[in-house]
C-alpha cells in the first residue's frame, strides 16, 4: 500500500467529521477542594487562593478558586467504576453519541496509529471557577487532520480539536482550548 | 493571607526576564503527576511501555506542564493575578532524573477593561535539551 493511498483512505474517512461539534459531555465529578489540592501538590503550587477559604474570600475573586490551569485535570474520567455504574455510564454515552474527535481517533487506530501523545495544548480562561460551580461540560470540534508524517517516534498523524468548556452552575463559557494530538505507530520508528 | 507581588503595570516592560524556576524530576514526581492529574495513560508511569513506544523513558504529561506554568506565573505576579492563557508545544520529554529550568520573558503589556495583561514566552529546558516545552502565556495582574 503506497503512502498516498493510505493518506487518501484516512482523509476520506475523516473529512466528513471536520468542522462538526460533538455533544456536551459533563465531568464525572463536580469541582471540589480535594482534586484542586492534589493538582497543586503535584507541581508544588503555593498560591493561597487555591488552598485557603479565607485567603480566597479576601482576594479579588471573593472565594477560593481552582487554578484555571487545572481545567483539563478536573475533567478527567474515573479510573474504575463498579459494574452497575459502568453500565449506566455506557448507556449515557450511547445516548449522547460519539464526538467527531473520538471517531477520528478510531479511524487512526484502525490504520495502526495507536499511540497517542499531545504535542500542543492552548487554553484560554475566560472567568474564574471553583468549588460550588458544579460539573464542567465540554464539547469539541475536530478542525484539522494532517497527512501521515514521519516523526521522531514513528509515522503518525496530527489531529487538531477545539474545545468549549462551560460550568454547570452558571451555564456560561468558562474556557476554550485547542489541542493537537499526535497518533503514531511507535513500532516503526527510525 | 494573600501573596503580594512587586509586579505592577508601572514596573513591567517588554524584555523583562523573570527569575528562573528549578525543578528536579524524580520517579516520585511522576507518581505525584498521576495522583494530581488523574492521567493513567501508561506512557506516563511505565518505562517499558514508554520505551517500546519510542520515548526515552516515562515522561511528564500535558497537565503537569499546565500546572507548573500556571504556578510560575502566579508565583511571580502574586495571588491576586489570574492566569488567562497557557499555550505550549511539547518538543521534548522530561523524565525521572531530569533537572528542569523554567525561564520567562515579557513579550507584551496591554490593557483590557481596566486590567493589565502581560504576555510572556516561557520555556522549560532540561540538562539534555533546550526548549522541551515552549509556551505562550498571559497573566492578568491583580
Amino acid at each position: 500500500m503506497s503512502q498516498a493511498t493510505l493518506d487518501e483512505q484516512i482523509q476520506a474517512r475523516i473529512a466528513p467529521l471536520l468542522g462538526q461539534t460533538g455533544p456536551t459531555r459533563w465531568s464525572a465529578r463536580p469541582i471540589e477542594l480535594a482534586p484542586i489540592w492534589n493538582f497543586c501538590e503535584a507541581v508544588e503550587d503555593a498560591n493561597p487562593v487555591y488552598w485557603d477559604e479565607e485567603a480566597g474570600a479576601n482576594s479579588r475573586f471573593g472565594r477560593l478558586i481552582a487554578p484555571p490551569q487545572a481545567l483539563m485535570t478536573l475533567t478527567m474520567g474515573p479510573w474504575w467504576l463498579p459494574p452497575f455504574l459502568r453500565d449506566r455510564a455506557a448507556e449515557q454515552e450511547a445516548a449522547l453519541g460519539p464526538s467527531p474527535s473520538s471517531l477520528a481517533y478510531g479511524v487512526a487506530r484502525e490504520f495502526g496509529f495507536t499511540t497517542a501523545t499531545n504535542v500542543t495544548r492552548d487554553e484560554e480562561y475566560l472567568q474564574p471557577f471553583g468549588p460550588g460551580d458544579g460539573r464542567i461540560g465540554q464539547s469539541d470540534r475536530l478542525v484539522h487532520v494532517s497527512p501521515v508524517k514521519k516523526t521522531r517516534v514513528g509515522p503518525g498523524l496530527f489531529l487538531t480539536t477545539e474545545v468549549d468548556f462551560v460550568s454547570e452552575a452558571k451555564g456560561e463559557l468558562i474556557a476554550r482550548a485547542k489541542n493537537v494530538l499526535l497518533l503514531y505507530n511507535g513500532t516503526q520508528q527510525g | 493571607m494573600t501573596t503580594t507581588s512587586a509586579v505592577s503595570k508601572e514596573n513591567v516592560e517588554v524584555g523583562l526576564e523573570l527569575p528562573p524556576l528549578h525543578f528536579d524530576v524524580s520517579l516520585t514526581t511522576l507518581a505525584k503527576d498521576v495522583a494530581g492529574t488523574r492521567d493513567i495513560y501508561e506512557i506516563h508511569h511505565n518505562s517499558e511501555f514508554a520505551k517500546a513506544n519510542g520515548a526515552r523513558d516515562m515522561f511528564l504529561n500535558t497537565m503537569w506542564y499546565q500546572g507548573l506554568l500556571g504556578r510560575y506565573l502566579t508565583d511571580w505576579a502574586g495571588s491576586n493575578s489570574f492566569v488567562r492563557k497557557i499555550g505550549f508545544d511539547m518538543r521534548g520529554t522530561n523524565c525521572p532524573g531530569d533537572h528542569l529550568v523554567v525561564r520567562g520573558k515579557v513579550t507584551g503589556v496591554r490593557s483590557e477593561d481596566a486590567r493589565t495583561l502581560v504576555d510572556l514566552d516561557v520555556s522549560i529546558d532540561n540538562q539534555l535539551q533546550k526548549d522541551t516545552v515552549v509556551a505562550r502565556v498571559t497573566v492578568e495582574l491583580g
